[in-house]
């Protein structure tokens, strides 16, 4: 038992740590390690609980819990969402610490203004591939990301109806 | 609508450990498959726990890390307002409904599992949660139609994740720079 828990926690932590563009791209690595290399389930099980894992509500992923429900009980549930939610959260929290240690250094001014943008680019994908509200989340975050690039300060006070017809190409909201 | 006046913003409190938790919690049981534009909404919109700007400058930062977005947003939402216990909340609330959900979904899985009609049925669930998934697989290939350098990287990786069965870790060392290097020398 105490064997299987570790194997859960190693092969969650290091799924957690590949997860690099959302958590879909690890469920390849996840079916490879749980079926072929462990032989815990079936891949019509692994299949069967993924299909469970989308139908519920909540973050993408909940499959996480599930397998190691699955494998071994609520031990299992809590060592796997440990897992594959501790590191990552414990990274966050760092990041954000060291972040707003060095707000006044003129540095932190340039980083922040590329993230921003790359990040929009990212929203923007991230928004196109949200299949729930497509039409309702894709033009205000195109329109704010253009705003704040561009015209820094306008996006908190105003909707800006000038841009929106340029940058939306869905329905404007 | 989600406007809000500089002068709310200046008067804002920030939320308790209670109120991370109990906010997160909603927006943990109403997220279907992500749930970025909705807990966008609950936190500059319906809260006003940050300002537009301060979500975007968050959502960069977290963006450029590996792990869930909605999941690192909780925690650097709650610790920014109350430290390690807000990040805990925030965390703990997003994901413990789903859990409960998810684990009681598959109770009744592993009761009914010999019946063919529920075998049937998580057939299809799986079809369908399967052909999502290639769907949002096309969106992300589609954008690199242009570009051979990254449609050559990505069949290699299909081959060697799909059909050679490699492992994740070691194709990602490896493909990474081939993929940096290829679309610097070629595409520059």
């Amino acid at each position: 038992m105490t064997t299987t828990l570790l194997t859960l926690a190693l092969i969650f932590t290091q799924l957690s740590l590949l997860a690099f563009g959302g958590g879909n791209s690890i469920l390849p690595e996840m079916h490879r390690q749980i079926v072929d290399v462990q032989h815990w389930m079936t891949a019509q099980e692994f299949g069967a609980l993924f299909a469970l894992a989308q139908a519920a509500p909540g973050p993408n992923l909940m499959v996480v819990p599930l397998v190691g429900w699955h494998v071994a009980g609520w031990a299992g549930v809590l060592v796997t969402s440990a897992a594959k939610f501790g590191p990552s959260s414990v990274l966050t929290y760092f990041v954000l610490h060291l972040w707003n240690r060095f707000k006044d250094r003129p540095w932190r001014r340039i980083v922040q203004a590329g993230l921003v943008s790359g990040c929009n680019s990212r929203a923007r994908r991230s928004c196109s591939l949200d299949n729930a509200r497509p039409s309702a989340c894709r033009p205000r975050h195109w329109r704010i990301g253009w705003l704040e690039r561009h015209r820094p300060g306008i996006a908190e006070n105003r909707p800006a109806p000038d841009v929106s017809g340029r940058w939306c190409r869905g329905p404007s909201s | 609508m989600d406007a809000i006046s500089p002068h709310a913003v200046a008067q804002r409190e920030g939320p308790t450990v209670a109120e991370l938790f109990f906010g997160f919690f909603k927006l943990g049981l109403i997220g279907f498959g992500g749930g970025l534009p909705l807990a966008r909404r609950m936190v500059v919109g319906d809260r006003k726990w940050l300002t537009r700007e301060e979500f975007t400058e968050l959502l960069g930062l977290w963006q450029v890390r590996p792990g869930g977005n909605i999941i690192n947003m909780s925690v650097a939402i709650g610790s920014k307002f109350q430290g390690v216990a807000g990040a805990f909340s925030a965390l703990l609330g997003l994901i413990v409904a789903p859990t409960a959900i998810v684990i009681g979904l598959g109770v009744i899985y592993d009761q009914f599992n010999g019946d063919p009609r529920i075998q049937h049925m998580f057939a299809g669930l799986a079809a369908a949660a399967a052909g999502l998934l290639i769907s949002m697989a096309v969106k992300i290939v589609l954008p690199l139609r242009r570009r051979p350098v990254a449609l050559v990287v990505a069949a290699i990786c299909f081959v060697a994740i799909a059909i050679a069965g490699l492992p994740l870790l070691s194709t990602m060392l490896l493909l990474a720079p081939i993929s940096i290097i290829a679309t610097w020398k070629l595409e520059s």
